[in-house]
């Protein structure tokens, strides 16, 4: 009965209410950062249970399941040890491991098998017919190194924390009974995506190349194509948990110091818990964050970067991106394509004249628009601007919503294009563009010129090369809209002169940004425009390099070498 | 607020960039109204006499290299003369900066925007013109190095746009008012010279104080052609009788441009100029008001500062109640003050520091 009643009472829904407990979590965070921050260097213990021990805290191993000791008994001038690997499954290339490490230490060989002295007499010399022996000891570090572990790369290290980042990237550490050193094997073997076609800065004349996520790969990429014993490729870890590797790449005979050493300063000095990219690190690095003006070229051409670094730019390569990052940078460099310098110098300065009506349309045309709309219309010819205030008739929206409506829907388009699959992506590209824009104008909501005005920037903005510079341009667009709106010419006059303002003060590692034009200095041959291939004699003025000349004054010496 | 030394052509924008916007305004209106037909022929002469005026400066600058004009006063009559020369120069600025402000605001107005307060336009060149000081010294003449192109081509353009509506005769009778108005009270127009008072206040921020001879020559004959272009434009295209107008002269003269049948009007693109003009103008003239400032009371120069000098500059810019009021500071205040301080004083400041700096070594050689 009593179970009825409560049967038939109200009952408040009972909800299935998962909170993280704050005051648990706070003192926890606090541990933590207790932890790190008094993590010392832990040695490499002589027993090797104490060694096993603290690996399996540290990996959690009764938790994890890829994290593999493989326990067994070495043998080592006839003589058992008994020892352990540790590696990650997936991460190691088994085959190597088997054929290349176990198989040389356990199985009876004449490497291990071999018992001749124990200590090695390394000199000797008779004096007053004494004779005096200079002997070596018997090192099972040195041997087992040099004769039992057929690796081209073996590192020995006496600490944990030179080992544990080994393994987390694919190598393979060996532990021995009553030796403090631990051998860190090079067996990684995990998979990886092949060298391909850059995606998204694509050219007809050039490398066919992109870098992939490998930091191997991609510094290999650079060397083949460098091709000098002057290219340093320096690895820094970025990331206190995920220690991230890295590579600073420069010409040591071209670069200037100081701006090598900036890059340095600043890769050793971001303190962050962990890095995956290399947009995250250009985040972290550039001078100036408050803009949204980029000041590090982000590219995916391995092409790209070798003219950059031998031109005396700086590259950084990070673990896990195939975008490397290049600095310094200026404004002109962010207008030009990888194409440029494959073509004849009067193609490409064509296509970046073009470039720069591009910037010009993306950024000013609908803001321009707007404003002699609104004050300006003398500037428009008279039938212009009678079909203009004809077509606006019968639209009941302001300019300024239809404007910002369509610049909306736009960017609407764009970003849902991306996010869908790509067969889908041209499918709405060409639904959004052509029948929205369509029954958009049908049903009087905008005017056809103002679809015309929106088409024309959206198709300018794509022609910026950089995607970081044609996202400015996007943002920036908007301030000129309402500048345009509120105070025709004077209001863009105005957003112009701080926009000039803002491009004047920026600097990228010591550069100013609109450089080598404002502050004027010699273009040399990085100026916006190319000279013929022939003149480009020297490098930018601005990055100050230890090598002015990139060629000769007379470069095609086969044609004039007899003038001489 | 960084203040880093400035190259050899950001200096010349700099003081490039205060005579083209006198230019802009009325300069052209007072040259003509004074002058008459004569006024090319003035231009020239007046041209001639600042080159020897300019001459004279960079001669007497070489005992004092490295030094401005406050420097110099310093060095004459101790602090007291300092402050004075230096209350003098922040006053001359504020009171030009909000002429200029409120002649360029009143053209606007009256051109596009009746709807807008004139307080309102003042107030969004002055806001700009702290924003872009915020930015630092350096940004403040790039600036103004990226304007002065725009404004040097935009005055090109009206010079030669007219061109079909040349009239030689119009530069007759060849003396206009007669020799006395041509010559000797026409002398009186070295006032649109008046931006070489940026070359006594230039010299610390140089970064290569030799070139001070270089930036002080190429920036008086680029001001001397624009003078003259302008000029002869309005001369030759209009009768200088109708030189008395509300608006500014070379405005007038974009009005009556035409590119085809497409671009009929350009005068839009000529306000777009004018307003970019006007606040590197602004910027520039605040910047070295701060700098003045902040050298007489010893501090470093920070932005609130340049928000005290805007602020005096609005309530300037608004205290004329009328037109008239404005035209006459215009051309008269203006006029004579740029005269009286800039061509004259600081000139005998360097003379009379000049003769103490060689008496002073006479004696120490004795």
């Amino acid at each position: 009965m009593k179970n009825l009643i409560d049967l038939l009472k109200w009952q408040p829904k009972k909800e299935y209410n998962f909170s993280i407990s704050e005051a648990h979590s706070s003192q926890d965070n606090q541990d933590n950062e207790n932890n790190s921050s008094t993590n010392e260097t832990q040695n490499v213990f002589t027993s090797l249970s104490k060694n096993l021990e603290y690996i399996k805290v540290k990996y959690n191993t009764l938790i994890n399941s890829d994290i593999i000791i493989r326990d067994f008994i070495l043998t080592a001038r006839n003589k058992q040890f008994k020892a352990f690997l540790l590696y990650i499954d997936g991460m190691v290339d088994s085959k190597i491991i088997n054929d290349f490490v176990l198989r040389p230490l356990m199985m009876k060989n004449t490497a291990n098998s071999f018992e001749g002295d124990q200590n090695r007499v390394v000199s000797e010399s008779v004096t007053h017919n004494i004779t005096i022996r200079k002997v070596k000891k018997f090192d099972i570090v040195e041997y087992i190194s040099s004769c039992l572990l057929p690796q081209n790369s073996v590192e020995q290290t006496k600490s944990f924390d030179e080992v544990i980042p080994g393994v987390n990237s694919g190598n393979c550490a060996l532990f021995i009974d009553t030796v403090d050193t631990v051998f860190n094997i090079e067996v990684k073997g995990f998979k990886q995506r092949s060298v391909e076609s850059p995606q998204n800065e694509i050219v007809i004349r050039g490398s066919q190349e992109a870098f992939t996520e490998v930091i191997r790969t991609n510094t290999s990429i650079l060397r083949r194509l460098i091709n000098n014993e002057n290219l340093v490729i320096e690895d820094i870890s970025v990331g206190k948990l995920s220690r991230t590797k890295c590579g600073i790449c420069y010409m040591k005979n071209i670069a200037n110091s100081d701006l090598i050493a900036e890059v340095k300063y600043r890769l050793n000095n971001v303190e962050v818990d962990y890095l995956i990219s290399s947009g995250q690190l250009q985040q972290l690095i550039e001078d100036d964050s408050r803009y949204s003006l980029p000041q590090i070229i982000a590219t995916e051409r391995p092409d790209n970067t070798s003219n950059y670094i031998l031109e005396g730019r700086v590259a950084v390569i990070v673990n896990g991106s195939p975008y490397v990052l290049i600095m310094p940078a200026t404004f002109p460099d962010f207008l030009s394509s990888s194409e440029d310098i494959n073509l004849k110098f009067q193609f490409a300065n064509l296509l970046k004249f073009i470039r720069i009506l591009a910037l010009l349309i993306s950024l000013l045309l609908p803001g321009i628009y707007i404003a002699i709309t609104t004050f300006h219309q003398e500037l428009l010819p008279t039938e212009l601007l009678f079909a203009i205030v004809s077509s606006k008739q019968n639209v009941p929206l302001p300019i300024i919503l239809e404007i910002v409506v369509m610049e909306l829907s736009f960017e609407l388009i764009r970003e849902a294009s991306l996010r869908v699959p790509s067969p889908i992506g041209s499918t709405l590209g060409i639904i959004g563009a052509l029948i929205l824009g369509q029954a958009a104008v049908d049903a009087n909501i905008v005017t056809p010129i103002l679809i015309i005005i929106v088409s024309i920037t959206g198709i300018a903005s794509f022609a910026v090369p950089d995607f970081y510079m044609s996202f400015h341009f996007r943002i920036a667009r908007f301030w000129y809209i309402f500048a345009g709106f509120f105070a025709g010419f004077l209001g863009i006059g105005i957003t112009l002169f701080i926009h000039f303002a803002i491009l004047t003060s920026i600097k990228s590692f010591g550069v100013y940004y609109l450089s080598p034009y404002i502050p004027a200095m010699h273009i040399n041959s990085k100026g916006y425009f190319l000279s013929p291939m022939w003149k480009r004699e020297k490098r930018s003025d601005f990055l100050n390099t230890k090598r002015e000349r990139k060629q000769k004054h007379i470069s095609m010496q086969w044609k004039y070498h007899n003038e001489k | 607020m960084s203040s880093t030394k400035i190259s050899s052509i950001q200096a010349i924008a700099l003081v490039l960039i205060v005579i083209v916007n006198h230019l802009l305004l009325s300069m052209t209106n007072n040259i003509t109204s004074s002058t008459g037909s004569a006024s090319i022929l003035n231009s020239i002469y007046v041209f001639i006499f600042a080159l020897v005026l300019v001459a004279l400066i960079v001669k007497l600058y070489k005992n004092f290299a490295g030094k401005d004009i406050l420097d110099i006063s310093q060095f004459l009559g101790g602090k007291i003369l300092k402050t004075v020369v230096g209350a003098l120069y922040i006053i001359y600025c504020v009171f030009i900066l909000s002429l200029v402000i409120r002649a360029l605001a009143k053209d606007i107005k009256l051109i596009y925007f009746n709807d807008f307060e004139l307080g309102t336009i003042i107030f969004l060149i002055l806001l700009t013109s702290v924003i872009v000081y915020n930015f630092g010294h350096s940004s403040v003449s790039k600036c103004a190095l990226i304007v002065v192109p725009i404004m040097a081509i935009i005055i090109l353009i009206v010079a030669f746009g007219n061109a079909d509506r040349f009239s030689f005769e119009r530069v007759f009778p060849l003396l206009g008012f007669g020799v006395n108005e041509t010559f000797f009270m026409g002398l009186s127009n070295i006032f649109a010279y008046s931006g070489i008072g940026i070359l006594y206040l230039i010299m610390p921020m140089l970064k290569d104080t030799k070139d001070f001879k270089k930036i002080s020559f190429i920036s008086i004959i680029i001001t001397g052609i624009l003078i003259i272009l302008s000029v002869g434009s309005l001369a030759l295209s209009f009768p200088f009788i109708e030189s008395i107008t509300e608006i500014s002269e070379l405005f007038v003269g974009v009005q009556h441009i035409s590119f085809g049948h497409v671009l009929q009007r350009v005068d839009a693109i000529f306000v777009l100029g004018w307003v970019l003009a006007i606040l590197a103008y602004s910027s520039v003239l605040i910047m070295f008001i701060v700098l003045v400032f902040s050298k007489l009371v010893n501090t470093k120069p920070v932005t609130p500062m340049a928000m005290v000098f805007a602020s005096l500059a609005f309530i300037f810019a608004l205290l004329p109640k009328n037109a008239n009021v404005v035209s006459f500071l215009d051309s008269v205040v203006y006029k004579y003050s740029s005269i009286a301080l800039i061509i004259v004083g600081s000139l005998l400041l360097l003379i009379f520091a000049n003769i103490k700096y060689k008496k002073l070594n006479k004696k120490s050689e004795v």
